[in-house]
């Protein structure tokens, strides 16, 4: 048993610049990635015994750091919401969407899609995963996420200017 | 046969390899074949597929954070973390000898409310903040503006601006505020039998290029003030209605 989860800790380590670069593409930020990877770790090695052998390891750190993701996000939107007047969160909405669309590097016309979108993105295309698999750790039908994956695809294009919108 | 932008999207991410999907690719191909537009649409979904597996890249080749490693190699804990603990724990680590006791919340805010007591003496109308068997409670401009006024429309030269305004869990209303003066002040504020007691003031983080200061933003709110706010709300805070009907049943 010791020795098994000494192994599990190896990979654990090896994984962790992916682990990272996964933070990195949900928070784009590098304090709150990291922070976010430690906290993952934490609740991962709380819970190592529901790690199944056989099952990918990456997928499940994935999936705790997403969740701990949108449990931060929750907390934020609940601060906002408690603390700023109520016309404060439309702007932020809308800042986004109406801002001109020019040519804008990667990491910041990634930081732009939706937050559903950029998860979808960042593990079928960043980190590989198949789409059964992404669909899986974010607990989503494989439809939402090929449709996730489609729409972010389409505003990375158009940001990027690659397609001219021809999709 | 017609092809979706998600079937020549599955395509370029590999999703058709499998045997089962194999007349799939092929009416496929054959399609990519005749169709040079299509074959465009594929080309520019493997290009960005490309980039995109660049994305934060330089982050695979930056040396992992030792607090990392050591987190992945802990002995399991039992203890319930989130984001917060993470971070007062990375921020006690920093700076071991600053640990700050409990009670100096407390201190700090009787050292502010002292403060208050003392800038406002000089005013007209006398001090905003009073103790009231042992509590603090809102006096004069501070009382008048938590029963009259409304959020954002605080008057020319008002002495205090409101915040938000909700129901806390015992039922009673609450308010934040602002004290404008040379160094401004946040508070909470809960309606009790006639008067505000305050539940929590702190120095006010300034809003730089906000010197009017006329919207109370998240981050104009001190810690100590908006952990008060979470810990009493029920549900969500009242929006101007909700707000001006408050009013009108004075705050009960």
């Amino acid at each position: 048993m010791e020795s098994s989860l000494k192994l599990l800790q190896d990979q654990l380590v090896a994984l962790l610049p992916r682990l990272r670069r996964f933070a990195r593409s949900l928070t784009h930020h590098a304090a709150d990635a990291d922070d976010l990877v430690q906290l993952a770790l934490e609740r991962a090695l709380q819970k190592i015994g529901q790690w199944r052998a056989g099952t990918r390891l990456d997928s499940w750190m994935f999936g705790i750091i997403h969740n701990a993701w949108i449990d931060e996000i929750r907390a934020r939107r609940r601060r906002e919401r408690v603390l700023a007047p109520a016309e404060a969160g439309a702007q932020v909405a809308d800042a986004a969407s109406e801002a001109p669309i020019q040519r804008l590097s990667l990491e910041a016309a990634f930081a732009q899609l939706p937050e559903e979108q950029r998860a979808a993105v960042s593990l079928v295309l960043v980190e590989g995963l198949a789409y059964k698999e992404a669909a899986a750790l974010l607990e989503v039908p494989i439809g939402t996420l090929t449709s996730r994956i489609a729409r972010g695809r389409a505003t990375l294009s158009a940001l990027l200017g690659g397609s001219e919108g021809a999709l | 046969m017609s092809i979706s932008d998600e079937q020549l999207m599955a395509y370029a991410d590999g999703e058709l390899d499998g045997a089962q999907f194999v007349t799939q690719r092929a009416a496929l191909e054959a399609a990519l074949q005749s169709d040079p537009a299509l074959a465009r649409r594929l080309a520019l979904h493997r290009q960005l597929r490309e980039q995109l597996g660049t994305l934060h890249a330089a982050v695979l080749d930056e040396p992992v954070p030792e607090r990392l490693l050591a987190a992945a190699r802990a002995e399991p804990q039992a203890t319930v973390t989130d984001l917060n603990a993470v971070r007062t724990a990375k921020a006690a680590a920093q700076r071991p000898t600053r640990r700050v006791p409990v009670w100096s919340a407390l201190a700090a805010s009787v050292l502010v409310a002292a403060g208050v007591g003392y800038l406002a003496y000089s005013q007209r109308g006398g001090s905003p903040l009073a103790l009231q068997n042992g509590e603090l409670v809102a006096r004069a401009a501070l009382a008048r503006a938590l029963n009259q006024q409304l959020a954002g429309a605080a008057p020319e030269g008002a002495l205090a601006q409101m915040g938000v305004s909700f129901r806390s869990r015992s039922g009673t209303y609450c308010r934040t505020f602002v004290l404008n003066q040379a160094h401004p002040i946040a508070g909470l504020a809960c309606h009790q039998d006639q008067d505000w007691y305050i539940k929590a003031v702190a120095p006010a983080i300034s809003a730089p290029g906000n010197a009017a200061g006329y919207r109370l933003a998240a981050s104009d709110l001190p810690p100590t003030v908006r952990s008060q706010v979470e810990d009493l709300i029920a549900g969500d805070p009242l929006d101007a209605s909700g707000e001006a009907q408050a009013r009108q049943s004075h705050w009960r």
